[in-house]
């Protein structure tokens, strides 16, 4: 059974689950990761409108992209023109949260990186993760 | 939620007229239960009945569908299977050791012929039922209208205050189950609770490292239901005006 594992991609960094879950196949893998999309949302959706869910089978290749507008049913309301307004909206707001998140740690980097080569403290990880990427 | 002190480790037993406990001592025993353990089980007679000491028993609501939702948790504040006391004899939901620990269990019988001599202990168990059924109330709003983030926090926190640990050995799957949600939903959750410096976790356990920021995590609901038995408590030693959760409540302004 391939292994299916997440990643979230929030209004911050993102998080994942790198362990993930044995499934059948990929259709069910989709439906698991729909209720795992819902029960996120769920109670606060406009919070959470521009988040996506990548799902990846076997720790290679994404398999879904599941913005999590596309599920939101509190969405159901407007006529189908309103609905696709707010999606295209969520999703240009997803853009620019990527674009943000990617400036932000290329700005980080760069900032440690000289820090370093002057042979100042600099800042290593945040919360885990290593700030100067791909370090041989 | 106050901690108890005394020889008993639990805020019921603590409670309990004295007369009363001399009278269950000899039929009370203290036991280690794991995971898993069923004490009761839905609808099931109540042959005993549990207090706990450091362990937790998740009351749980099984569906025919297969998938269960927890209605309650109970710890060293209260006690599973009190309802005998008044002749109800059947147990509800099931009753399901989630954290493994220790547990104080009597029979049905003696407890309940001890407690009705006593209208100081009828009335101790009355109160703790109305509590309890107060936070049944409150739990039912919350798991229908708060987010998974914040039940989760909520969770965590009430696990923590009624196991007297900040130290919950439990794993993401029980986890999921309990507040119905998927494992992976509790990962990530998990993973955002830790990125604010809330928890740490590892493989089957999740240790809380700032109280104060998981509450700032938490709905209300948490707050409102430590309220209630802080007044519970309170209820029984009035002359105790001041401990440490009650402390923190009467610095905060609001």
């Amino acid at each position: 059974m391939p292994r299916y594992t997440f990643k979230l991609r929030d209004d911050d960094y993102g998080v994942e689950d790198s362990n993930g879950v044995n499934l059948p196949d990929a259709e069910i893998a989709y439906r698991y990761a729909c209720d795992v999309v819902r029960e996120l949302m769920n109670a606060r959706e406009p919070s959470t409108r521009s988040w996506q869910l990548e799902v990846y089978e076997d720790g290679q290749d994404k398999v879904f992209e599941i913005p999590f507008v596309a599920l939101d049913q509190t969405l159901d309301h407007l006529s189908a023109q309103m609905r696709d307004m707010a999606e295209r909206s969520a999703r240009q707001i997803r853009s620019f949260k990527d674009t943000y998140q990617v400036t932000r740690a290329t700005i980080r980097e760069a900032k440690s990186l000289v820090a370093r080569s002057r042979g100042k403290p600099y800042l290593a990880a945040d919360r885990g993760r290593k700030i100067i990427r791909n370090d041989p | 939620m106050a901690q108890p002190i005394g020889r008993w480790g639990n805020q019921l037993l603590e409670a309990m007229p004295q007369p009363i406990i001399q009278l269950l001592q000899e039929s009370l025993s203290h036991v280690t239960l794991s995971q898993g353990f069923v004490c009761i089980d839905a609808g099931d007679a109540i042959e005993q009945v549990y207090f706990p000491t450091s362990g937790l028993i998740s009351l749980v609501i099984p569906s025919r569908e297969g998938e269960s939702a927890e209605a309650g948790l109970v710890g060293l504040e209260g006690a599973v299977g009190l309802q005998i006391t008044f002749g109800r004899r059947l147990l509800f939901a099931r009753a399901i050791v989630q954290i493994a620990g220790g547990f104080y269990k009597i029979p049905a019988e003696p407890l309940r012929r001890a407690v009705e001599t006593s209208e100081e202990a009828k009335a101790l168990v009355y109160r703790y039922i109305e509590t309890r059924l107060a936070e049944a109330h409150q739990l039912g709003a919350c798991n229908a209208s708060h987010h998974s983030a914040m039940r989760l926090a909520r969770w965590l926190l009430q696990a923590a205050d009624r196991t007297g640990s900040n130290r919950l050995a439990l794993t993401q799957e029980l986890l999921g189950d309990m507040l119905g949600l998927r494992r992976t939903t509790i990962t990530l959750l998990a993973e955002h609770l830790k990125d604010r410096g809330t928890i740490r976790y590892s493989r089957g356990k999740i240790s809380i490292l700032d109280r104060d920021a998981l509450q700032g995590c938490a709905c209300d609901c948490y707050s409102v239901i430590r309220e209630l038995y802080s007044r519970f408590d309170a209820d029984l030693h009035p002359q105790n005006v001041s401990r440490v959760g009650d402390e923190r409540q009467a610095l905060d302004m609001r």
